[in-house]
């Protein structure tokens, strides 16, 4: 295997690292504010990419007007499922939460099979896939779009969590809810703040990713990546996601390289289990000390 | 209640549950001992989610570890007694169990989930992985139960098996709570660190949780495996672990009257929404969310002090609801009406294909036939459910349209593992299998089986024999999918290059539903062979098509597999198809000049005038032609044997789609293919029909 070749792969794996990472941003944002997994948040994505594509055809939209249909439809989407049902859950602990979101993905999928059949369809994309060559190794603009992509919302997402008022309040919530809600912050405004937000990176991640995997019912399981990303990463730690989301598309890529064909599909998972039990709290995670 | 009334009801259900097989229709029986399978995971899994408030997602992996390891023993030492094989599935299970749980107990709650779902997904991967013991993706078939002098069991002693043992798991369950084991559980339930503050050992009662939660499952997988009689890996996704979730969800956490009769209605709603398809999942998703918010704590704690005494009732109110025997025709053949249908996937990996070639293939040509006013006088029916490409559901699924629809033939089910677990039953009740949408060899040769779309060793000859004959390449490399479909292909491609002095050079598998296929890409590239095969659905096919083209890779053709070459693929992966070789097993659906297509394209536009035309329809159409020819010639005295007869006598048929068709013996009705290439984005033909004999 020639270096050009393994460091195309690489950055193949990175693209799809960057989908991983942008999904296990989207669940860690809802966990940092609500201590619970959005199990929904792939078929989240995937409704809000149907709509956007659904938009697209029947208007003429542009690529670009799409993207912005998409992330209204997720953030919007992700409001009214925070509003209608996660809030009235009674006595919700996080395990109710959990089995409501489940529930919700398995509805989403239905609905979107309902509507746009179990078919794939292409999705048109911002970039193109004839390489670029910088010496004897060739990148896929495609590739880079998404990295690019993603690091631009995480940049966005960074300043937003470090220099606005509204960033700071989930931070706070994030830290310690009792504390936040006596400073005066509004918890319930974090929550449905953090809906918004994981619905629209959501959609980023969805109209960024079709291209590549097309667009169907199917598409929502890359949540599973983005679970294990974020658990790789420390669930609730934001830099861990993205380093978890990367570290998990590249060695999902690698590991075909150089793994027979027995084991290598094992590997994420694998890494996922080790993980666990040796460094619970993942790369970046800090461990939770709970106080009785 | 008094404990005299207690006792009569319970003597009342056990009376019941006895004569159950004698009084009941054939399919209740199945769908009993099924709902007993369930019971005991749904028990199980409550131990460990209810009593220790860990919720898993990898249930359905512990099911498939005991039900292969049953499975194994019953193959390797057919005389051990099946108590004996139970207790084995159940006690590897509960090893694997603990090696997996105990590093992972430490974990807190979220965490443990997200481990159970990876620990789900690796034994599926092991499954596939040790194809030496599982087969793989092919699928093991289970013998059937022997019990010393008993001999080989039918449904009756599968019922009785899993009845028996469920009873004495439910048992157990229950007087485990009052141990001081149980009493442990309840205390870590109410709350972890008051128990630990007491001194109740939590670490080491959560281990314990966790390797009885994983015997009762693995028991539980061992008669799952006898009862359902074909395992495949596809059986155990993720999804099975969800309906898991929601048996205990439903029932009540930590009840075991609550796991009973939740997973009683689940499996009985499972089985009754099979019709609707695309609404399974959606009624599933609002029972959990309608549980949460309006009944939390499920069934069991909406009844209050609910106990054995309502289940035992509803349990005697619904056996008495079921024990109806189903209406319908011997045969289903009437003087009016002759009724068909499949278990296909409507859901999972394979959805679209299956709903094109049954609701949009073989519907549309029944109802031109039927317009016309039938054959013979008789009107076609079809009724079809959802398997979800699981095996487990297909066997489910086409007794139920055996024993309570009373269907005359099989007509185009999909896939070879759902196929393969239906193929013993289906002989045993002398039903035809007809043209089912797989090419799989395994089906050759069976008396009630005629072979759909053409064969993949056959589709492997003609591109061998094209490719090394007339286009005179030497070194080929294959990109196949990693399951059965992938790999029949991948042996076919061995044996004719083997014919020719020839190897493989390189064969990268791909797992269904991957995002990237890049390195299996820079693999085949670094083979440098001068054609590759593709052996892929349409979704990864365009990606390894896109692949190509971003990496430059030129000096090589790609040709993709009979299954492969459509018009989908051609859509999805847009200017990288240009160029692309393949073997076409159908004309061009949209453009073809031929009189059989232009009236399948005309009654389209007629009778769904939205859906697209495409091959996976054209199949099915193609299916119940064939289908309505045979009946035709079977004339007006129609039986099954006499079905088979005119299929078998069926010379030079001209359907206007394929060149004239003959069907012998052998019982294959499609042998040949066409070469085609993508230039402009549409297949234009190379080559006339090619021959594979």
């Amino acid at each position: 295997m020639s270096v050009a070749a393994l460091i195309h792969v690489v950055v193949s794996g990175l693209a799809t690292g960057s989908i991983y990472a942008l999904m296990a941003l989207a669940l860690v944002i809802i966990y940092n504010a609500t201590r619970t997994l959005n199990f929904a948040q792939g078929e989240m994505l995937m409704v809000s990419t149907f709509v956007a594509w659904a938009a697209q055809r029947a208007l003429g939209l542009p690529p670009a007007a799409s993207l912005v249909v998409a992330v209204v439809t997720g953030g919007a989407m992700a409001w009214a499922i925070e509003r209608v049902v996660i809030r009235r859950a009674v006595a919700a602990t996080h395990w109710d939460v959990l089995i409501i979101t489940l529930g919700l993905s398995l509805i989403l999928r239905s609905v979107a099979g309902l509507v746009w059949t179990h078919d794939e369809f292409p999705f048109p994309s911002f970039f193109g896939s004839r390489p670029i060559a910088l010496g004897p190794v060739r990148l896929a603009p495609v590739s880079l779009g998404i990295i690019g992509g993603s690091l631009s919302l995480m940049a966005v997402l960074y300043a937003l969590f470090s220099w606005t008022r509204l960033g700071r309040a989930m931070r706070a919530v994030a830290q310690n809810q009792r504390a936040a809600r006596l400073m005066g912050i509004s918890v319930e405004r974090v929550y449905a703040t953090s809906w918004v937000l994981a619905g629209a990176v959501g959609a980023v991640a969805g109209v960024l990713v079709a291209p590549v995997v097309f667009l169907s019912s199917k598409m929502g399981l890359v949540v599973i990546n983005g679970f294990t990303a974020a658990v790789i990463g420390g669930f609730g730690s934001m830099p861990g996601a993205v380093a978890g989301g990367m570290l998990l598309g590249v060695i999902e890529n690698v590991a075909p390289l150089y793994l027979p064909s027995g084991i290598r599909y094992s590997v994420p998972f694998l890494v996922l289990i080790a993980i666990l039990v040796v460094r619970p709290a993942g790369l970046l995670g800090r461990v939770e000390q709970r106080k009785v | 209640m008094t404990a005299r009334a207690r006792r009569g009801l319970l003597a009342a259900l056990a009376v019941g549950l006895a004569a159950w097989p004698w009084v009941a229709p054939r399919y209740f029986v199945f769908l009993a001992s099924l709902i007993f399978v369930n019971v005991v995971v749904a028990l199980g899994l409550n131990l460990l989610s209810g009593y220790t408030n860990q919720l898993s997602f990898g249930h359905a992996g512990f099911l498939a570890i005991g039900a292969y390891t049953a499975a194994l023993v019953a193959i390797h030492a057919p005389r051990v007694p099946v108590v004996v094989t139970l207790l084995a599935a159940g006690v590897v299970t509960a090893l694997v169990g603990l090696a997996f749980g105990v590093p992972c107990l430490r974990l807190g709650g979220l965490y443990l989930t997200m481990a159970t779902l990876a620990f789900g997904f690796v034994i599926v991967e092991a499954i596939l992985s040790l194809d030496a013991l599982t087969h793989g993706a092919d699928g093991l078939r289970v013998p059937a139960v022997r019990l010393g002098a008993f001999g080989a069991f039918g449904d009756t002693g599968r019922y009785y098996l899993t009845a028996v043992t469920a009873t004495l798991m439910v048992a157990a369950a229950v007087n485990l709570v009052r141990t001081r084991t149980g009493r442990a559980f309840l205390a870590i339930r109410e709350s972890e660190i008051a128990a630990q503050a007491s001194g109740v050992p939590v670490a080491a009662y959560k281990t314990i949780a966790f390797g009885l939660s994983a015997f009762y499952t693995g028991v539980a997988g061992g008669l799952f495996a006898f009862v359902v009689g074909f395992l495949s890996p596809d059986a155990f996704d993720v999804f099975l672990s969800v309906d898991f979730v929601v048996m205990i969800i439903l029932g009540g956490l930590g009840s075991v009257p609550g796991s009973v009769v939740g997973a009683a209605i689940v499996t009985v709603l499972h089985d009754s929404l099979a019709a609707f398809q695309n609404y399974r999942p959606l009624i599933f998703g609002v029972i959990l969310i309608a549980c949460m918010r309006f009944m939390p704590g499920g069934i069991a704690a909406a009844t209050r002090r609910m106990s054995m005494r309502l289940v035992v009732s509803l349990v005697l109110a619904l056996m008495t609801l079921a024990a109806v025997p189903p209406a319908g025709a011997q045969q289903g053949v009437t003087d009016t009406e002759i009724v068909i249908g499949c278990s296909n996937s409507f859901s999972g990996p394979l959805a679209y294909t299956g709903e094109q070639a049954t609701r949009y293939g073989v519907d549309l040509y029944l109802k031109v036939v039927n317009d016309a006013g039938g054959v013979n006088g008789r009107k076609v029916r079809s009724v079809y459910y959802d398997d979800g490409y699981k095996p487990q559901e297909a066997v489910a699924n086409t007794r139920k349209l055996l024993e309570q629809d009373r269907i005359f033939a099989v007509i185009a089910p999909q896939g070879t593992p759902p196929v393969m677990a239906t193929l013993e039953y289906l002989e045993e009740n002398k039903v035809p299998l007809l043209f089912p949408f797989q090419g799989s060899p395994v089906i050759r040769g069976k008396k009630y089986v005629f072979s759909g779309m053409t064969l993949y060793d056959r589709q492997s000859k003609m591109m061998i024999d094209y490719l090394v004959g007339q286009r005179k390449f030497k070194t080929f490399g294959v990109l196949y999918q990693d399951d059965d479909y992938g790999k029949a292909f991948l042996t076919a491609y061995e044996k004719d290059l083997g014919r020719h002095n020839l190897k493989i050079a390189a064969a990268e598998p791909v797992k269904r539903g991957v995002t990237d296929v890049s390195a299996q890409i820079a693999k085949l590239r670094a083979a440098a062979p001068q054609v590759t095969f593709l052996v892929l659905t349409p979704g990864p096919g365009a990606q390894a098509l896109k692949e190509r083209q971003k990496i430059g890779w030129t000096d090589t053709v790609m040709v993709s597999s009979g299954p492969l070459t459509d018009e989908k693929y051609l859509g999805l992966a847009g200017d990288a198809a240009e160029g692309v070789e393949g073997l076409s097993l159908w004309p061009d659906p949209l453009t073809s000049d031929l009189p059989g297509v232009k009236a399948y394209r005309a009654a389209m536009q007629k009778y769904f005038d939205k859906n697209e035309p495409n091959r996976y329809s054209l199949s099915g159409y193609f299916a119940a032609m064939l289908f309505v020819e045979g009946v035709k010639r079977a004339g007006r005295t129609l039986s099954r044997e006499t079905l088979i007869g005119a299929l078998e006598n069926v010379r030079n048929f001209d359907s206007g789609i394929l060149p004239p068709l003959s069907i012998g013996p052998d019982h294959e009705t499609q042998k040949q293919g066409f070469w085609v290439r993508v230039e402009q984005g549409r297949f234009k033909p190379l080559t006339d029909w090619l021959r594979s004999d």
